[in-house]
């Protein structure tokens, strides 16, 4: 009898943990250096305008319409020509013209009772994209306006203007304010004010949000 | 005798089949072995890359093509990472960082009137499904120009926490895990091991952030910083926890039925549903989805037979799932 041999093998499952997760690795070096060219700042900046005091608020021509408010000026504005934003200070500098006795207020004389020559003027400016299409308030505030007086008075950072290919490009200025109007020494044309008005402009970066 | 014989011979035979059977037949082996499975990594990763400390956003060209980034104050070059494995892969990274000059980070943007020569830098990174094989230089080596720096030039992302990793000059550096993900390769196109690049297969890379514009010191070509980005690839366990409710599906021709995927807390970082489209392989059956993300599948039955319906899911890891509903449409 042919013996045979029964073979039980018994299956051998051996259990590996699972595939791994194994981790790969690389690393890139980044070296960061200064992007720094020269800034060209441009801006255009009107050599002069005019001030009209108006005691009589008399009907006058200004920008192509009729004004009858005490102090009136021509609207004048500020072009920014750079490719990057500028924020915008301002020194104004008001001066009585030589031989007249006007004096400037340092609030409103609406409703003043006074029979002095004064004067209450202050500046007002705003950043635009159309100069010929900005609105003006008439009120007075601190915060935003700058009054004019026979010193330097300061308005730093007032407005930005948007770079040259930007929206809100242009700073549309404009004197403002009211007068005494039956003073107890007539208004003569020797009376006026000299306002200057001196801009700097300090670069912002593209993209900065404009007011 | 011959009785005796034949006794004889029976009580063999006898013995013989009594032997036979108890000895079990003879047993086939089974040979289970287990063996690794290696799964190779391979992830194109630039060695070297360049950014500017932009203070005022200035336009920076990337090419002659007049392409340009524009209004970011950390510009970085375009840079890729491209994943040319087999298996989808969840990518970690951790940056160091040395400053020179008398930089300093920080850890949230600068404030409006701050006048320290300081930078909030960040490195981002996002998915970008037009960074395929094709895309590659001759050496295979990284992507062209021409593809990164259109995708570079148009790449507007803010900040976000959650998302972004933060440069410090700590020895330590700053990590974050599963910033992006990438899809496994195709099958190489030239032959061997390495996989060609699929789309959702790359990711673009780069420091961003702001900085002061105009410092008290001002900015010079002293100022400057080196980091060193180590990204850390892991094969994507980030499975999304979907669900769908059928999986087979018996309807009668012109009877609605609902299938539904249901949304649930994706495992792990906060991976998100973002979608989810339903299509039918055939025509035996209909299938639109609705609801939030669409997870909600109405499948008619159209004409008799079978029909595959998949329901593709895609999450905000930049992955997609895939599930299936087997439809028999009955008469």
């Amino acid at each position: 009898m042919k013996k045979r041999l029964a073979l039980c093998l018994i299956a051998a499952l051996l259990l590996l943990p699972p595939v791994p997760a194994r981790a790969s690795s690389g690393n890139t070096v980044i070296t960061a250096e200064p992007y720094l060219p020269d800034i060209k700042i441009e801006v255009v900046v009107p050599a002069s305008g005019n001030v009209y005091i108006n005691p009589n608020r008399l009907p006058i021509e200004v920008d192509a319409s009729i004004e009858n408010k005490q102090i009136i000026s021509d609207s004048l504005a500020i072009e920014n020509l750079s490719d990057v934003p500028l924020s915008v200070s301002v020194e104004v500098t008001g001066t009585i013209k030589s031989g007249s006795d006007l004096r400037l207020a340092s609030e409103s004389t609406v409703g003043e009772d006074t029979t002095a020559k004064r004067a209450f003027m202050f500046f007002e400016i705003q950043s635009a994209s159309d100069p010929s299409a900005v609105t003006w308030s008439n009120v007075y505030r601190e915060d935003k306006h700058i009054l004019i007086r026979e010193s330097t008075r300061t308005g730093k950072n007032i407005i930005i203007l948007g770079a040259a290919d930007q929206a809100k490009r242009y700073g549309v200025f404009r004197v403002n304010g009211d007068c005494v109007q039956n003073p107890r020494d007539a208004w003569t044309e020797k009376d006026g004010v000299n306002v200057e008005v001196a801009f700097t402009f300090s670069p912002l970066p593209v993209g900065t949000q404009i007011p | 005798m011959k009785s005796l014989k034949t006794r004889i011979l029976s009580a063999a035979m006898a013995g013989i089949l009594a032997v036979s059977m108890a000895i079990p037949a003879f047993a086939s082996s089974t040979n289970i072995e287990g063996s690794y499975q290696d799964i190779t990594i391979a992830v194109l990763v630039p060695k070297t890359g360049t950014a500017q400390i932009n203070p005022y956003g200035l336009p920076v060209k990337l090419n002659t093509a007049g392409q340009s980034i524009t209004g970011e104050q950390i510009v970085t070059k375009p840079l890729a990472i491209a994943n040319q494995s087999e298996v989808d892969l969840a990518v970690s990274a951790t940056v160091t960082a040395s400053i020179k000059g008398d930089l300093k980070f920080l850890e949230t943007a600068p404030a409006a009137d701050d006048t320290s020569k300081s930078a909030f830098v960040y490195l981002q990174m996002k998915q970008e499904s037009t960074l395929v094989q094709g895309g590659l230089n001759t050496e295979k080596t990284g992507f062209t120009d021409a593809v990164l720096d259109p995708v570079a030039a148009a790449w507007k992302q803010a900040y976000n926490a959650d998302k972004d990793l933060v440069l410090n000059s700590r020895d330590t550096g700053a990590s974050k895990e599963n910033m992006v993900f990438l899809k496994k390769g195709t099958a190489p196109s030239g032959g061997g091991d390495i996989m060609d690049i699929a789309a959702g297969g790359a990711a673009m890379f780069r420091l961003s952030g702001a900085v002061v514009a105009g410092p008290r010191e001002a900015w010079t070509a002293a100022d400057g910083f080196t980091s060193t980005v180590a990204f850390t690839f892991k094969p994507d366990t980030t499975a999304v926890n979907a669900t769908i409710d059928k999986t087979e599906l018996t309807v009668a021709a012109g009877a609605n039925h609902t299938a539904t995927v249901t949304i649930s807390g994706l495992t792990t970082d906060g991976v998100n549903i973002t979608s989810v489209t339903w299509a039918a392989a055939g025509s035996n059956a209909t299938v639109a989805g609705s609801g939030t993300n669409n997870t909600t599948g109405t499948i008619t039955g159209a004409a008799v037979g079978d029909e595959t319906i998949t329901a593709t899911v895609t999450a905000d890891n930049g992955m997609t799932y895939t599930y299936t509903v087997n439809v028999t449409v009955k008469a």
